[in-house]
């Protein structure tokens, strides 16, 4: 197979004006130095995927801009204590993930009940004997539905399927049990399965 | 032993995630193989668990103006630290 770059005549030789990419490590150090330019490069690098963080945690376009501001601001005081251990972006996560997470317990927003909360998991596995109910579906009404669940379901969910976190981590995150963490994963699961559907039903109606 | 269409319901995060002991998943495996409602419920949760894996690239969203909040965000940085 040919590649792109060997159809491209102008990238069949390395370029040697081409501008060394710095390493998140090296715009680090320079940032810590006080290098303004090189903290606006790690930003931009990482930004929306902080944003999305909070944005699916928190469903709510304002607060996740204004918690992507407090992560960006955090993260330039702390920058001088990243080391380099991890990767930069697996800190930043934890340190994006710990702000959104403390911000919910500073507006006591922790798990509210929700309708969905009171559910069986029988409702919310009904429609099943239906095997053609729920219809294929992509990553849009996917996120629609995620923005539905339960803030304690959402929080789960997007951590440990979205974000990848194990389940123990997230119990101590969010200062739970792990045995609370895996059944909250579930009902969230069957939740959006539930939702997936009636927002199908939904648009589907003239 | 058999287990019922609930019991197999409550199951299946932990079955599909690997962290159910050999012999519940045996059962839950079992059950499903047997269960067509069941199996059912069982792929479209592994379809959302599959699906929600390939967000991370974030292309589903829509990101705030990144000049405006570098803006603000400058301000913030350049005070006392």
């Amino acid at each position: 197979m040919t590649s792109e770059k060997e159809l491209d005549p102008q990238k069949t030789e390395p370029s040697q004006t081409e501008p060394h990419k710095k390493t998140d490590l090296e715009l680090v150090q320079e940032s810590t130095a006080g290098n303004l330019a090189s903290f606006e490069e790690l930003y931009r690098r990482h930004m929306r995927r902080v944003y999305a963080l909070c944005l699916r945690m928190t469903g709510d376009a304002t607060e996740a801009e204004d918690l992507t501001q407090e992560v960006f601001t955090h993260l330039f005081r702390k920058l001088g204590s990243f080391r380099g251990e991890s990767a930069f972006t697996t800190w930043l996560h934890r340190l994006a993930v710990n702000l959104v997470l403390a911000h919910f317990r500073k507006r006591q927003s922790r798990p509210q009940f929700t309708a969905q909360d009171d559910e069986t998991p029988e409702e919310i596995v009904r429609g099943t004997e239906n095997p053609s109910s729920m219809p294929v579906f992509d990553r849009l009404a996917l996120e629609k539905a995620i923005a539905q669940l339960a803030p304690r379901y959402r929080q789960v969910f997007v951590l440990h399927d979205v974000e990848g976190f194990e389940q123990e981590e997230i119990a101590q995150m969010l200062g739970i049990s792990v045995g609370t963490s895996k059944s909250q994963l579930h009902r969230a699961r069957l939740n959006l399965r539930k939702l997936i559907n009636q927002n199908a039903d939904a648009s589907a109606r003239p | 032993m058999l287990i019922t269409c609930p019991e197999s319901l409550s199951r299946l995060s932990d079955y599909q995630d690997g962290s159910l002991a050999e012999a519940e998943s045996l059962l839950v495996k079992e059950h499903l193989a047997s269960c067509s409602p069941c199996e059912k419920v069982f792929s479209e949760l592994e379809l959302i668990v599959q699906i929600a894996a390939e967000l991370d690239s974030g292309d589903t969203l829509n990101f705030p103006d990144e000049a405006l909040l570098w803006e603000r965000l400058k301000v913030k940085t350049s005070g006392p630290h």
